[in-house]
């Protein structure tokens, strides 16, 4: 299986997910089992390209830009399946997918450079949990973003609730990641934190989304200041996974993508 | 809130101008045995503070979830700056003022949460816990911390090491390279690499990226490069010295286990109680 393969694969998910957020937005009800179904059985198509590409790489398909976008837009369908099954809010598997398109799309029109070369410091059993428990935690706070850019749209306060979960559980992967990040950086390179560029919007990342829960604990900020620093985060998140390549400072990061 | 940001105002404009004024921050100066004691006298000093006067300004200050957010707002506002520029550097008076504030905080709440009947209070243990070790072991042990590297090769065994600045220091320990074996893939990037070194003329010890090699309870062996021709002559070895990693190590386990009960707990309390306010059309 190769990079080749992919736009099948990805036409494939991505019919069964615009399939899917049509059945919610047209359901009667406010969950519709069938566009469930659509939307996860797209997601075994996507996960079957993962499974055949990883087995083809030797290796798992983590290293690339290209790759981790592979796994942002998989646990992206993902967030928002659970959440739409959660909440029912008809309208999130439409921007997820929207959203997904956007990334998959991305890695059909301009493929990143794929080879089998896995460098000798990624070889680490910390690889796989810290790179995929990070981009799950990315696509939680995707989910999130798009529901405070709706309620923000909206003037309502009706998703705080989804968010305020959604946010919770990315906090906890966002936290799992960098602190696993920490433990290989000391098996790797001697030092659990080394002010790296990426690190530090890691470190700026964090902070934004903690204060979020912060002032939701402490039942403070204004309904725009919570959206504000949602997105803020999101975008903040965004430079940490691929706009720290396009800095200066990232001549000096151990952590740019090949 | 106003009361907070006044103070917290009056002692970042402190931590500007020492940054502004005052020659580059002393971090030699905090080497052990002062940054335990400084430590020690914060542990302690918080808690009797705590204890006796726990309505006086500065206890109210230090619990305030109004500091947390403005330490956190100032954090993410250094961190943007770090990542923006070319060659960051966190050892200045700036940082040395915000992670002061952050720990003297983090210890407060810590305190004040950790000994009461709350919900979730594991959770909150390990999660504050687990950060104020982590930020102790980082920060505190940052002017205890230190690297040198060291060329060896086959010849002979060497003492020799290098700081970052280039400054040559003798080493009690003697390294000599005995085989070196690296791999390639196809397109010519190494795929793996390993040392085999000899260590104080005794001790055969293997090296390779991500296995380090414990001298001393304090001090690490890496294998961070080589030589890069067909049959490399010598390979670069880099000493890690950080006493201060089994505090960082454990706060970071500590944070882990927080995460996990935060993930399997879900919301804390405070904001349920929210979320049903939110459902009914409330502001929050």
């Amino acid at each position: 299986m190769t990079w080749t393969e992919f736009p099948w694969f990805a036409a494939a998910a991505i019919l069964l997910w615009t399939g899917g957020a049509v059945c919610a937005l047209r359901s009667r009800k406010d969950f519709s089992t069938g566009a469930a179904w659509l939307t996860a059985t797209g997601l075994c198509a996507f996960a079957a390209f993962i499974i055949l590409f990883w087995m083809s790489l030797q290796r798992p398909p983590l290293r690339t830009l290209g790759e981790t976008r592979l796994w942002y837009s998989f646990f992206l369908m993902l967030a928002g399946l659970l959440t739409y099954c959660r909440w029912h809010h008809r309208w999130l598997l439409l921007f997820s997918t929207v959203l997904t398109l956007v990334f998959t799309l991305m890695n059909i029109l301009k493929p990143e450079i794929h080879d089998q070369s896995l460098m000798p410091a990624l070889q680490s059993y910390w690889f796989v949990p810290h790179v995929t428990v990070y981009i799950f935690a990315y696509s939680v706070m995707g989910c999130a973003f798009l529901l405070a850019i709706a309620g923000w749209v909206k003037h309502t306060e009706r998703y705080r609730p989804a968010i305020d979960r959604l946010t919770c559980i990315g906090m906890a992967f966002l936290t799992a990641g960098m602190l696993s990040g920490a433990l290989w950086a000391k098996d790797a390179w001697g030092h659990f934190w080394n002010w790296d560029p990426k690190e530090t919007w890691a470190a700026a990342t964090w902070c934004l989304y903690l204060i979020y829960l912060h002032l939701r604990l402490c039942g403070k900020g204004r309904r725009a200041m919570l959206n504000a620093l949602l997105v803020a985060g999101f975008l903040c998140l965004q430079m940490c996974w691929y706009g720290v390549n396009y800095l200066p400072a990232a001549q000096e990061s151990m952590h740019v993508y090949y | 809130m106003r009361m907070c940001i006044k103070v917290w105002g009056v002692y970042f404009s402190g931590a500007l101008l020492c940054q502004l004024l005052l020659p580059a921050f002393p971090e030699d100066f905090f080497a052990f045995p002062v940054n335990g004691a400084l430590v020690l006298l914060a542990v302690t000093g918080l808690w009797v503070l705590r204890k006796e006067r726990p309505a006086s300004p500065a206890v109210r200050l230090l619990s305030s979830p109004s500091t947390t957010c403005i330490l956190l707002a100032l954090l993410v506002l250094s961190c943007l700056t770090l990542g923006l520029a070319s060659s960051p550097s966190p050892s200045s008076w700036w940082f040395f003022f915000l992670f002061t504030a952050l720990t003297l905080h983090l210890l407060m709440v810590f305190y004040a949460g950790a000994f009461r009947r709350r919900p979730h209070r594991l959770r909150f243990i390990l999660i504050h816990g687990g950060l104020l070790l982590a930020l102790l072991g980082s920060f505190a042990g940052a002017p205890d911390t230190a690297e040198w590297r060291l060329p060896v090769d086959k010849k002979r065994p060497t003492r020799q090491a290098y700081t970052p600045q280039n400054g040559k220091i003798y080493l009690p320990h003697s390294l000599q390279l005995k085989d070196f074996d690296v791999t390639y893939y196809p397109n010519g990037l190494p795929q793996d690499f390993r040392a085999d070194l000899l260590l104080d003329q005794t001790e055969d010890i293997a090296l390779s990226v991500n296995h380090p090699y414990a001298l001393s309870l304090t001090d690490d062996l890496y294998l961070v490069d080589y030589e890069h021709t067909p049959e490399p002559r010598f390979c670069i070895v880099q000493l890690v010295r950080q006493p201060w990693k089994y505090v960082l190590g454990t706060g970071i386990w500590l944070l882990l286990g927080g995460c996990l009960l935060l993930f399997v707990q879900g919301l804390p309390q405070g904001m349920t109680v929210r979320r049903e306010k939110a459902e009914k059309g409330g502001r929050p």
